[in-house]
Parts: structure tokens; C-alpha cells; sequence
């Protein structure tokens, strides 16, 4: 609007200025504040990246210290075992009973202490690797862990029964061999001395994720320990009784965790235990 | 240079395992002559044939390097670096016999063309078993290269 003429304005014409003057003033406004939240975001965006990379770098330092930690500490453990072991078989007819036990023990011990690094290892692995997802056939899976435990399920005379045709779920082979192995593992373990361990595994679908069950008949879970059992460390009994790590099941949660499933445990004390995997059905990648 | 009761060159630098190596060849009945070198520059030296290693009598080429990829002054990997890069030497079957399962160590071995990669195992009747199937191969089966 242009007059070229100064003049008096009405009350009509001072409110339609002040109505303009003031949707200008908020446009301004509004203006000011979007460039104030664009240049907090870019901030923003920087402070994380940074942050992102200096975890980066903390993250393959531990993956670092720890393999180099894992790897040092073996190389004692070797020499342990090694000599203990020697001394038994070159020497052993000059020690008496007791001598020999106590080479023993030391073996033994050196074998544990390796079991419990390569556990650690193995769960701080996955902790922090990438994992490359995929369609993963079970049945195969199962397979290959029945045939890694295949001379401690002969040793313990393990009758075991694994459904066909199971369903296709997604994730990582590896890491699910490693699972299952250690859910079989358990389940021909945990058993009271005379009974002949039963195991079942079978899989069901259940919507879009697939639910793998592992069915002993061995000691069971008190309720109270069903959540702890899948902690680092936990154990229930002592290692004289039934050797292990105390990793195993924490290898297992974690490991179905970052396949973006789930595990847990049905059990009754005396009879038995159903443990559980839950994974992403699986299909085209 | 390579007789046929060929040489087996052990490069370690620990002196308990070396130890052990021995005691477990023996223990396999393997009877070829090992020597032994505790560091890189030193197994690079043999291979040479530089001094002290020069009188190829005392010190014969060997027929297979058995060779720790975590050793003190030129890492093993750099040892295979330069066997590999050698005219003639290039040809010697060379075996890493050490303690990493570590999957990037696994990976750069077998990119410098290892022609094996063993783990030690923890139990010395494992190691034996180990020794004995590898010298069967490599040294019995094994058709030699020419150097």
C-alpha cells in the first residue's frame, strides 16, 4: 500500500497496521528461533558424532585388551599344563598317589582356567561385534551342535529327539550354534547321578517369531533363580559336582539378544527344565 | 638343500614352549632335526644362510618353518612377509603354530599366503597328535618344492 501524501491515520486503518506489524514481528520470530534450533542441531550432530567416534575408539581398545589380555594369559596356562602334564608322565612312577593327585589337580585347574577365558571371550564378542543377520535354517543348526557334543552325549548315554522340518529363523549361524551347543551341553549336565538324561528340542512358530524349546528331565530351577541362572557367573552348584564356566547361559540370552530375540526357562525342581530361544521368523533378508 | 630328513625350523620366542614343542615331536616319534630360532630377525638370518647360521652342515635349510605369529623384533607376519617375497625361499611351506585363534590374525595369515595355520592346543597329547599328523603330512606326504 503506497500513499505519497503524510496524513492522519483512522482507528480502522492504525489496527490493520498494528495486525500487519504484528505478523511480521512473529514471522521474524519464528524466523529467529527456526535458525537458533537449526544451529543447536548441527551442534548437536557434532557433539554426537564425536561422542560416537570416541566410543568407537574405547570400544576396539577393550576388544583389543581383551584379546591381548586373553592371548597372554594362555601362554602361562599352556606352560601350567604342560609341565604338570610332563611331570606326570615322565616322572609320575616317582611320585606316590598323592604326588599324582596333585599334578592332577593342577591340569585340571589349568583346563578351567582356559574354558573360562574362551567363555569370556566369547561373550565379549558379542557384546560388541557386528553381526550380519540372515535367514538361518535351525535344523542345520541343531545338527552341527549335536555333532560337536557328540562324544559327551555318548559318554553320558544321552537319548536325545530332535523334531524335523523345523522353521527357518533369522540370524547369525555361528553365534546360534554356539547357543544351542550350550543349551544341550546343559541339558545332558545338570543331571542327578542315576537318571539317564532325555532330551527333546522341537520349534514352534509363534506369529512372526520362531520359539526353539530344549527339554531335559535333569535337576531343574527353583523359580527363584529362573532369571539369575542367565547371568555371568551364576551358578547354582558347585564346580566339583558339575564342572562349567557359569558363562553359558549368559552367552545364550546375550547372543539371542542381539539377534534381536529372546530366551528363558520353564522348570520344575526334581524333574526338569525347558529352556527357550525366541527368534525372528526368517525368510527373504 | 633340503635333504630327505628334512629340517624343521621352529621360530618361538618362549623357551617353556619350546620346551614343550620339543618334548612333544619326540614324544610323536618325529625324528627330523629341529632348530630353533627365539626371534624374527634371527629366523631371517637362518633362512639366509648369514651368520651365525652360515655352515649350511650345522645349519640345513629346513624343509618347514613352524613358525609363533606373536615373537619380539619383526612380529612373525613380518617374517612371512619377506619369505614370501623372496625368489627362491618364497617356495618354503611355512605353518604358524600359535597360540591366537584370533579371527584378523587368522585372516592376515592366510593374505601373506600361509600355507597353514594351527593352534596350539593346551593339552601336550593334543600337541603330540598335532605334531605327528603335521610332520606325516608335510614331510612324508607332502610333495617338497624345489629351492
Amino acid at each position: 500500500l503506497v500513499d505519497t501524501q503524510p496524513m492522519q491515520l483512522t482507528e480502522e486503518q492504525r489496527m490493520v497496521v498494528r495486525e500487519i506489524a504484528s505478523q511480521v514481528a512473529i514471522a521474524l520470530q519464528q524466523s529467529r528461533l527456526r535458525t537458533a534450533i537449526q544451529r543447536h542441531t548441527r551442534d548437536l550432530e557434532r557433539r554426537v558424532a564425536l561422542r560416537t567416534g570416541e566410543l568407537r575408539e574405547v570400544n576396539a581398545a577393550l576388544e583389543q585388551f581383551g584379546s591381548s589380555v586373553a592371548h597372554d594369559l594362555r601362554a602361562p596356562l599352556r606352560t601350567l599344563q604342560g609341565f604338570a602334564d610332563a611331570l606326570l608322565e615322565d616322572y609320575g612312577d616317582r611320585f606316590d598317589e598323592t604326588g599324582r593327585d596333585y599334578a592332577q589337580r593342577i591340569v585340571r585347574a589349568a583346563s578351567s582356567m582356559d574354558a573360562l577365558i574362551s567363555d569370556l571371550l566369547t561373550y565379549s564378542r558379542l557384546s560388541r561385534s557386528e553381526l550380519h543377520l540372515q535367514s538361518v535354517n535351525l535344523q542345520l543348526v541343531v545338527e552341527q551342535s549335536v555333532a560337536q557334543l557328540e562324544q559327551e552325549l555318548r559318554e553320558r548315554n544321552a537319548e536325545l529327539e530332535v523334531e524335523q522340518d523345523m522353521p527357518v529363523v533369522r540370524g547369525q549361524t555361528t553365534i546360534l550354534i554356539q547357543v544351542v551347543t550350550n543349551l544341550l551341553s546343559n541339558a545332558v549336565k545338570f543331571m542327578p547321578p542315576e537318571r539317564v538324561p532325555q532330551v527333546r528340542v522341537w520349534a514352534e512358530q509363534r506369529e512372526d517369531m520362531v520359539r526353539l524349546w530344549v527339554e531335559d528331565n535333569g535337576l531343574g530351577i527353583d523359580p527363584r533363580y529362573r532369571e539369575r541362572v542367565f547371568s555371568v557367573f551364576e551358578r547354582l552348584h558347585g564346580s566339583e559336582q558339575y564342572p562349567g564356566t557359569g558363562i553359558g547361559l549368559a552367552i545364550v540370552r546375550k547372543g539371542v539378544e542381539r539377534m534381536g530375540g529372546s530366551a528363558g526357562v520353564d522348570s520344575t525342581v526334581g524333574v526338569g527344565s525347558r529352556f527357550w530361544i525366541e527368534l525372528p521368523a526368517g525368510g527373504a533378508s | 638343500m633340503i635333504g630327505p630328513r628334512g629340517t624343521i625350523l621352529l621360530v618361538e620366542d618362549s623357551n617353556d614352549d619350546v620346551i614343550l614343542v620339543r618334548r612333544a615331536l619326540s614324544k610323536a616319534q618325529v625324528s627330523n632335526p629341529i632348530q630353533v630360532v627365539g626371534d624374527g630377525e634371527a629366523a631371517i638370518e637362518y633362512l639366509q644362510g648369514r651368520p651365525p647360521f652360515n655352515d649350511r652342515v650345522q645349519y640345513p635349510f629346513p624343509s618347514l618353518m613352524l613358525l609363533d605369529l606373536k615373537l619380539p623384533r619383526s612380529s612373525g607376519f613380518e617374517v612371512l612377509t619377506w619369505v614370501r617375497n623372496q625368489p627362491r625361499i618364497k617356495y618354503l611351506p611355512v605353518i604358524a603354530l600359535t597360540a591366537s585363534r584370533n579371527d584378523d590374525d587368522i585372516t592376515r595369515a592366510y593374505d601373506l599366503c600361509i600355507n597353514s595355520y594351527l593352534v596350539k592346543p593346551l593339552a601336550p597329547p593334543a600337541l603330540s597328535s598335532m605334531l605327528r599328523t603335521l610332520s606325516e603330512y608335510w614331510l612324508r606326504l607332502n610333495e617338497q618344492p624345489i629351492i
